[in-house]
């Protein structure tokens, strides 16, 4: 600012500076409190009061005044105290009487601080002591509240349980609690406000010990209990909101929370959950599960409905034993795909937010049925794999019989699939797998793009390792029909009355052990033979290089042929077929004869021979004997009600071939051979790229790679290194035998 | 209450009027028009004050109404001219108005 020093600038007045003694000011303003309290203001001139007081703090009389206020304002509170709150009225309208008081009273203090302002601004904040209103609340805090808390905090939860017995929110009852909460709030000491030092806790636990009694869970049925602490919890939320602040809702719900759900609900939770799962109502395990979001209830929720599948799935009989295997394997799957449906459409109406569970993320549905069955796999070992495999089988083979069931088999085998993927012995379910398909594509006994869909399917399961070889078997097929079709024309002389239909495999694909030693010396009917030997001649002019072999084991002869009650089509192995053909030509024959004529191994003659004139339904050979010489001849009075007949194999003449479908001894030990191979494959690319490891470390290393295919026994492990310390591929060291050293 | 003016008196019994929201500006002032107080009618006496202080008062407020919603540093807010022989006169004035 610009100052002209030649302007004189006038002094005020001594402004204020009246010669009022501070007593007479101090009238003048314990009149105007007193009018205040008896809120007869109209006539008072504020400004006037304001003088005063701005008066006495210029003169520096500023903390007198303060404390004289103090002292005054003091004894009113503490007059106030003894005339309106008394001990003896009733809890509500000792709650109403205090609610009141309060309003009262901040309006006066607001008033009396609206006149002391000059003093706030000038002496409070400069020394540092509360403002006017402050002060108030604080006297009133210390005389009022304070000396009664003990009645009002007992008035306040009492008033606040009888609404809770009430059962019905009162927007009266909560009115007034939210003022007085309002009121402890606004009250503090140096640190926190009374309602949180003061009310809060007490509150807090009241509600505890009230919902504790309030709910006997032993009386009540697990659904009667749920709907009962749902009430509950309805009602205390609402009943909290209408007078409570956030902070305060979420410490009570988390009280809540822990008396009626973790206290009372957590004992009867698997039994609830197993209930709702029981009725499969997904609204009521929703509601199970949404009871909290505390994530360890969650998991306890989830783990109950693990253990009721699981429940299920184990009350699903297995009904082991060698009788009837196939069909108790096909009742068992078709339950456990039917219980893994029926959960799967179940829980996925459940939403279950997002909760981890151990490291699985994702789909919680999935992954609950994925825990539950592949627990329940790994603890049942092979037979889930076998059966699940016999189950496809027999799917595969409905659809060559019913074509309009389709689609339902589709959907049957994609939810097996879903299982597939989760069998512990994987291995073991590829071995049978691809034996029965095998099977099922020689003898033509499903549609082959099903097959080659449900392959697709269980490569996405199981991946590309466990398919190829599926596909290249199915991939055969699609080739020996191609291949056979232009065999068909390149081909003149065909055979009347004799179809031929090749198959060229690739070996290595196939389950197969090898061809029969005994085909190479079989003769067959010279028909037979020429129309072998054309196609192999059209076979190796495409391919130069291929060794072509007949298999004739896995082949199948049908022979139309005329019996006196009708015409019937007969399927025979080839072998069984020769010895048929043979009568063709002979009357009767001797089972010396027979090995003559065809040079198959003579006990397979006769168990072949066997079959076909002792089983009742295709007893197409008699047998008679005459001087200890069994002869066989055809038996024409034979009859069926059907017209095509299948001859039985009894006993195989082939190892490969004996077991029906399911993993013997033998095929469990191929199996394990086959797994010392490829575990030493697998130790070997460890070895190599690391060089030097411990026995526990390679054991560690190695169960990694293999724990999704396969459980890896300490046996199988030892096999596997024996072999490769005797193929020397890796070496023990000398000093430390527990280390293995890579040989290059 | 609800009058939009309020009238100021001064030592000389002038008065001026003043627009609510410009006196409510000075807490002092509005404590006075809000409480319930005699002032509430919409008369406030300010005996202490000469009429030329009070005018100048009148005037700041009213100023100070005028370009509260402006910014600082805006340069289209004249100056508030005080002559300097007031200057003493209106700081009393201000810290009794708390403005």
């Amino acid at each position: 600012m610009i100052t002209n020093k030649k302007i004189k600038i006038s002094v005020p007045e001594k402004l204020g500076l009246s010669g009022e003694s501070f007593e007479e000011s101090w009238e003048t303003v314990k009149y105007a409190v007193d009018h205040i309290y008896s809120d007869d203001m109209a006539e008072l001139s504020f400004e006037q009061v304001y003088k005063t007081i701005y008066t006495i703090v210029l003169n520096k009389k500023g903390p007198i005044l303060y404390n004289r206020l103090k002292d005054y304002l003091i004894q009113k509170l503490a007059l106030l105290r003894e005339t309106i709150v008394k001990d003896n009225t009733h809890d509500y309208e000792f709650l109403g009487t205090m609610a009141r008081l309060w309003d009262v009273e901040c309006h006066c203090f607001k008033i009396t601080g609206d006149l002391m302002m000059y003093m706030d601004k000038v002496y409070c904040k400069p020394n540092r002591c509360m403002e006017v209103y402050d002060m108030c609340l604080d006297l009133f805090r210390i005389e009022i509240l304070q000396k009664c808390s003990s009645s009002l905090i007992s008035a306040l939860i009492s008033d606040i349980e009888r609404i809770r017995n009430l059962g019905s929110v009162d927007s009266e009852h909560t009115s007034l609690w939210k003022v007085l909460i309002g009121m402890m709030e606004t009250l503090h000491d140096n640190r926190d406000s009374f309602f949180l030092t003061d009310f809060e806790p007490v509150l807090i636990t009241a509600t505890e010990e009230y919902y504790n009694k309030a709910i006997d869970i032993e009386l009540l049925t697990p659904i009667e209990s749920l709907e009962k602490i749902r009430k509950l919890r309805q009602f205390e939320s609402m009943l909290d909101s209408s007078f409570l602040n956030v902070d305060s809702l979420n410490k009570l719900k988390t009280v809540l929370e822990n008396v009626l759900i973790w206290g009372k609900l957590s004992d009867i939770i698997e039994d609830l959950t197993h209930e709702a799962m029981v009725i499969s109502n997904g609204k009521l395990l929703q509601e199970i599960y949404d009871l909290s979001s505390e994530e360890k209830y969650r998991v306890t929720v989830i783990e109950s409905i693990k253990s009721y599948i699981n429940k299920n799935a184990i009350n699903i009989p297995f009904n082991e034993g060698n009788r009837k295997k196939g069909q108790n394997a096909i009742t068992w799957s078709s339950e456990i795909v039917e219980l893994y449906r029926s959960q799967h459409s179940f829980l996925e109406s459940i939403d279950f937010g997002s909760v981890r569970l151990n490291n699985l993320t994702g789909d919680v549905s999935n992954a609950i049925l994925g825990d539950v069955f592949s627990m329940y796999f790994s603890k049942e070992g092979a037979l889930p794999s076998e059966y699940l495999s016999t189950y496809v089988d027999h799917c595969m083979k409905r659809t060559k019989e019913k074509d309009a069931e389709i689609v339902k088999i589709k959907q049957d085998l994609l939810d097996s699939t879903k299982l597939i993927g989760l069998l512990t012995e994987k291995d073991i379910f590829e071995k049978i797998y691809k034996k029965q398909l095998s099977r099922r594509l020689l003898q033509q006994r499903s549609l082959v793009e099903i097959e080659k869909w449900m392959v697709q399917m269980i490569k996405k399961v199981l991946g590309t390792f466990f398919t190829s070889k599926l596909e290249i078997m199915l991939r055969d097929i699609s080739l020996s029909s191609e291949m056979y079709q232009a065999f068909q024309h390149s081909t003149t002389n065909s055979i009347e009355y004799l179809s031929f239909a090749p198959q060229v495999l690739t070996r290595t694909s196939w389950p197969f052990q090898s061809t029969n030693p005994i085909d190479e010396g079989i003769s067959l009917p010279p028909r037979m033979s020429q129309i072998l030997a054309g196609f192999e001649g059209y076979y190796s002019l495409k391919y130069k290089e291929r060794v072509l072999k007949w298999a004739h084991h896995l082949s199948v002869i049908e022979i139309g042929c005329q019996f006196n009650s009708g015409y019937y089509e007969i399927s025979f192995s080839v072998y069984a077929g020769v010895i048929f053909l043979l009568f063709e030509d002979y009357e009767e024959l001797t089972l010396g004869e027979i090995y003559e004529l065809t040079h198959i191994p003579i006990d397979d003659v006769k168990s072949l021979v066997m079959s076909m004139s002792t089983i009742p339904r295709c007893k197409i050979l008699k047998k008679s004997s005459s001087s200890g010489n069994m002869k066989f001849s055809v038996n024409y009075f034979f009859s069926s009600p059907n017209r095509k007949v299948k001859v039985p194999v009894i006993a195989c003449p082939l190892p490969s071939q004996k077991s029906d479908n399911l993993a013997t001894a033998s095929s469990v030990d191929t199996y394990d051979n086959e797994i010392v191979m490829e575990l030493s494959a697998i130790i070997v690319r460890i070895m190599k790229t690391e060089g030097k490891l411990s026995h526990q470390q390679l054991l560690e290393r190695t169960t990694k790679r293999t724990q999704s295919r396969l459980s890896l026994t300490p046996s199988i492990f030892k096999r596997s290194i024996q072999l490769l310390i005797e193929k020397e591929y890796i070496q023990r060291n000398a000093d430390d035998p527990s280390y293995y050293h890579y040989l290059s | 209450m609800s009058q939009d003016f309020v009238t100021l008196v001064s030592k000389d019994d002038k008065e001026y009027e003043i627009s609510r929201s410009a006196a409510m500006i000075s807490p002092t002032l509005k404590a006075m028009i809000e409480g319930p107080f005699r002032e509430r009618k919409g008369r406030i006496e300010l005996k202490q004050f000469d009429s030329h202080i009070l005018e100048k008062a009148v005037e700041y407020l009213n100023y100070n109404l005028k370009y509260s919603g402006v910014s600082e540093d805006d340069d289209e807010i004249p100056e508030f001219e005080i002559p300097t022989e007031m200057s003493l006169e209106l700081l009393l004035a201000a810290d009794y108005l708390s403005i």
